[in-house]
């Protein structure tokens, strides 16, 4: 897979929950070499606080434009909030290796907050030949995202006083789940992966780490494993949760 | 075309655009955004005797017009180095290969250069003496001029390739630091190594990254840079390697002006991944643009 450097325009960028945002754009090649799992770098703007591009995990490809969901969590994202049609940004992608895809499997995916964001695409490719049930877990009503997928399970921490881990061992065992497939925050992976791995579930997760490049030159972005400090850029961002947890 | 070509004493590149150690991996992880032997040189990743792992994150920060980082040295290693790093670029036949190294002592430089020595595909051996992220080696080196001496002079034993001394701006005075690396038989430098700074994380109250200390480096570090370059070279002869922020050619074209013979594009690869070999022909268009030579980019 060519890692290419392109200019994007963008298509649409609009609030979709509090403080979250999906941005559209519009790709010459990226879009159509996106995999799911894949991230793009995206240059905030030209302003010399922010030379270092931003990773975003590709939400949705649709032809040759692409989506990023984002949460204003810093300055950069600050900034990308006044992004509007007709911007044009240095987009960089498609970078990282995606989730393994299976066919005629049971699968569940679990997104913790923003980390719905990938699977949202992920879904949109395994449903064409899997059975693929989607929980969607936020800790308030406000920053869930509309999201449309056939089976969608979405669990509010608020609203119903557990955490969807909680719930994922009776997901796992009543829908005879094969595959878990999470990415959200680091203590939801690991706990949803100890449940899954006590019942033989095979499960993927996609990190996130504060990278310089995305392509493996800065070695900035690594992460413990099994066999060692392994980049999240290329050797992720999706691992195996054995991998990561053993 | 007029000629990018420049002569680094023993060390001839087509053109005076490198790239920066640190910020530029092995060379391969730029091949889908610059045909590597349109570049002058490039220089690799600090290697050390044995792999290390690094620092513990983060290792990174942004900064205004810049970064730190608190990488530590990562690396594969010299054998890993050897075996599937260097035949990886076996294939160029235009780009000099600087190899660069950073053992936490004066025995473990030694054997390094002892080893790259007997390397074809490596044209020179750069020698960091001037990383600010680890504990043994590195800046300690630019702050005791009697270990330098003795460093430099049992490296310079061990190898005939041209050897080339990075030196970083926060120490005492550059330009004694560089005279003594003239003694010593060093062939080029190197100039500059990041700047050490410090980044803090209000939200927890502690130093942002676990040493503590870390690596300024992009535009925001420029005219320290050249300031370096410009002491330096008005009063050591040899060639030098000018870097610090490079992100467009006007900023290539400051370096050569203040006495580079050739710079290095740094943190700006991570920004720009095509950036060095934009700037080739980035500098071949200024030259002929102003119609004059390489040799004309000097202050009046």
């Amino acid at each position: 897979m060519t890692k290419l450097l392109e200019k994007a325009q963008v298509v649409e960028n609009k609030e979709v929950a509090s403080g979250i945002y999906k941005c559209r754009l519009r790709t010459s090649k990226i879009a159509k070499e996106c995999k799911p799992g894949n991230f793009i770098n995206i240059s905030v703007g030209s302003n010399s606080q922010f030379l270092l591009k931003r990773p975003f995990g590709v939400h949705n490809v649709i032809g040759n434009e692409l989506e990023i969901l984002y949460r204003v969590r810093g300055k950069g994202t600050d900034v990308m909030t006044s992004l509007v049609a007709g911007d044009s940004l240095d987009l960089l992608g498609p970078l990282g290796n995606g989730f393994s895809l299976f066919e005629g499997k049971k699968i569940l995916l679990l997104g913790g907050g923003m980390g719905i964001a990938p699977l949202y695409y992920l879904e949109k490719e395994l449903s064409k030949d899997n059975e693929v049930i989607t929980m969607y877990a936020v800790k308030t009503r406000e920053e869930l995202v509309d999201i449309k997928v056939s089976n969608l399970v979405v669990h509010i921490d608020k609203e119903e006083g557990c955490f969807a881990c909680d719930k994922l061992e009776d997901v796992l065992i009543k829908n005879n789940i094969e595959m878990l497939y999470i990415c959200g925050p680091d203590a939801l992976m690991k706990l949803s992966y100890q449940i899954a791995k006590k019942h033989g579930v095979y499960t993927e997760v996609s990190l996130e780490a504060r990278m310089a490049c995305g392509f493996g030159a800065c070695v900035g972005c690594v992460v413990e494993t099994v066999s060692g400090l392994k980049k999240v850029c290329n050797e992720g961002p999706v691992f195996k949760a054995e991998e990561i947890w053993g | 075309m007029k000629s990018l070509e420049v002569n680094l004493g023993k060390l001839v590149l087509q053109n005076p655009i490198t790239t920066a150690s640190g910020c530029f991996g092995y060379g391969t992880e730029y091949s889908d955004f610059v045909d590597l032997d349109s570049l002058g040189a490039i220089t690799l990743k600090s290697i050390t005797l044995n792999q290390r792992e690094g620092n513990p994150t983060p290792r990174i920060a942004e900064t205004p017009s810049g970064m730190m980082n608190s990488i530590g040295l990562a690396n594969c290693g010299i054998k890993e180095f050897i075996q599937e790093k260097l035949p990886a670029l076996e294939h160029l036949k235009k780009v000099k290969v600087i190899a660069n190294i950073a053992g936490h002592s004066t025995e473990e430089n030694v054997e390094l250069a002892e080893i790259l020595d007997g390397q074809k595909r490596v044209d020179a051996i750069e020698l960091n003496i001037s990383c600010p992220n680890v504990d043994a080696g590195g800046l300690a080196f630019c702050q005791d001029m009697a270990q330098l001496k003795v460093l430099l002079n049992k490296v310079r034993a061990k190898t005939d390739k041209p050897l080339i001394v990075k030196l970083a701006a926060n120490v005492h005075d550059i330009v004694n630091l560089a005279q003594v690396c003239e003694g010593e038989g060093a062939d080029m430098l190197s100039l500059i190594n990041t700047v050490t700074g410090l980044e803090v994380d209000i939200e927890n109250r502690k130093l942002f990254f676990s040493r503590g200390y870390a690596g300024l480096s992009g535009p925001a570090i420029r005219p320290i840079a050249l300031k370096a370059v410009y002491d330096v070279s008005r009063v050591v002869k040899l060639p030098i390697i000018g870097m610090g922020g490079i992100a467009n050619i006007d900023d290539v074209v400051k370096f050569l002006m203040v006495g580079a013979d050739a710079v290095s594009v740094g943190m700006m690869n991570f920004v720009e991944p095509d950036i060095s070999q934009r700037l080739v022909g980035g500098l071949q268009g200024y030259i002929r643009a102003k119609n004059i030579g390489l040799k004309d980019l000097t202050l009046n």
